[in-house]
């Protein structure tokens, strides 16, 4: 079973760890965890935090233990939430690889603030380049849109943070693809949207995410504003990727190699947004 | 007297960096753009140069291109930015920057000539480009014989292209002696 963009809020429904005092979220039975799995996961630990509470994740297979510590996942909630089987220093040590040197994957990173993400763009447009072979101008445009997503992370809800993770996969028919995986725990689209006069009048989530991808549409009434989310549908559309934004009590899916309508699915309730591009690897 | 005008180095404003991220990045190189800005007389040009820049995010271009074109009428009359050395995948998403803000700029190409990028009505880009490959300053009676339309629009026309700062326009006499207006390319 995976723990993907696709999976994960039937993950949230069956651990319910908004109705939970203590949260327990039961990674058991998953084999695979994509970075969309690993960056939300982070982010509702996260949030979990703020409030004074101290989640459990379970985990007992070891290849999937080992890749949560592989992919810094455990690393970035440590601090914050309980393992159980607890995870020693001893088993740390035995599947760490040094940030940056695992094959296919860049590990869960905490983006905060301008100067930390321009750091790592860096090293994402590098690795996009150089280690995952894309022309020149694709590492660019997933970069560029990467960068735009990522800002609206400390844009919007200042003092707020969240993680940002990639890995690519290989098909069984032999292709490669790209998942990209962002979240944050902070206001949401709709809350933030509503800020500005012009959107208060919207009422949920959904309508928010389509507005939200719409030229033009802002917190801000600044005219330079609005065009992150509408460009990372433009490029996704571009590379005839996939490209999922879960906000609140809404998911909304487009897959530009399949549909040209996008999917619009109730969820039950994410914290913040947590955005999923997919694109195939050349 | 046009020729004078100042280089911006993009690279050399993002630390020799090639690749422009965020917004804040923006905020800083257009801070230093204001500077050039400042010390460049009414007439002159600051030519912001793309040589050895790779990639830009759109919240970049916004900041930087976006803000300083929709001040430059304001806080900058009578001075002008053009862009020049671009490559096709940075002129392609300048284009779709500037393009979705409804906002134009002037690029100086390799071999000299001037093309505009952005949103522009065809017709105006017509008029633009009679005027920049014209050897000499154009009147708009020029304009109006060799564009065959009414005075009234190519008036409109000739007024939206200096208000986007991207030709000139100074005054001069006519053969009778009467003031008017004629129109040049900015470099």
């Amino acid at each position: 079973m995976e723990l993907d963009s696709i999976t994960f809020d039937q993950f949230i429904k069956s651990t319910n760890p908004f109705n939970n005092y203590c949260p327990d979220f039961d990674l058991n039975g998953y084999t695979l965890i994509t970075p969309t799995g690993l960056v939300s996961l982070s982010a509702i630990i996260h949030f979990f935090t703020v409030g004074g509470v101290m989640p459990t994740v379970r985990v007992s297979d070891k290849n999937v233990r080992g890749y949560l510590i592989r992919s810094r996942f455990v690393e970035t909630v440590f601090q914050f939430c309980d393992f159980d089987p607890p995870i020693s220093p001893l088993e740390i040590s035995l599947y760490e690889v040094p940030r940056g040197n695992n094959e296919e994957l860049f590990e869960v990173t905490k983006i905060d603030n301008p100067s930390t993400l321009r750091f790592n763009l860096k090293k994402i447009v590098d690795m996009l380049e150089n280690k995952f072979h894309y022309p020149s101008n694709e590492a660019s445009d997933i970069t560029a849109i990467i960068s735009e997503i990522s800002q609206n992370i400390y844009d919007h809800t200042p003092g707020s943070y969240g993680f940002i993770a990639l890995q690519t996969y290989r098909t069984l028919i032999g292709t490669k693809f790209l998942e990209v995986g962002l979240a944050d725990f902070g206001a949401g689209i709709l809350t933030t949207l509503k800020r500005n006069p012009k959107f208060a009048y919207l009422s949920n989530d959904m309508d928010a995410i389509e507005k939200a991808i719409e030229l033009g549409t802002s917190q801000y009434q600044d005219k330079t504003r609005g065009t992150g989310l509408y460009h990372l549908m433009e490029t996704i559309k571009k590379h005839s990727g996939t490209v999922q934004i879960m906000s609140g009590q809404a998911k909304f899916r487009c897959r530009f190699d399949a549909y040209q309508t996008p999917m619009k699915f109730p969820v039950s309730n994410y914290p913040g947004v947590s955005i999923t591009i997919k694109i195939d690897s050349k | 007297m046009y020729e004078m005008n100042q280089k911006f180095s993009l690279l050399q404003a993002n630390n020799n960096e090639p690749y422009l991220w965020t917004r804040d990045t923006g905020k800083e190189i257009r801070e230093k753009l204001f500077d050039a800005l400042d010390n460049i007389k009414r007439g002159e040009v600051v030519v912001i140069d793309f040589a050895g820049i790779k990639a830009f995010d759109f919240s970049f271009a916004n900041e930087l291109f976006g803000k300083t074109l929709l001040k430059m009428p304001v806080d900058y009359p009578g001075k002008f930015v053009i862009v020049e050395n671009l490559t096709d995948y940075t002129r392609e998403n300048l284009f779709n920057a500037i393009s979705n803000l409804s906002l134009a700029i002037a690029e100086k190409k390799s071999n000299g000539a001037m093309s505009l990028l952005g949103k522009v009505h065809p017709v105006d880009e017509a008029t633009f480009n009679l005027i920049c490959q014209s050897a000499h300053p154009m009147t708009t009676n020029e304009l109006v014989k060799l564009m065959d339309v009414k005075i009234q629009a190519m008036n409109e026309r000739l007024s939206k292209l200096v208000d986007m700062g991207v030709i000139r326009r100074s005054r001069s006499l006519s053969q009778a002696g009467r003031e008017q207006y004629e129109y040049t390319k900015i470099l």
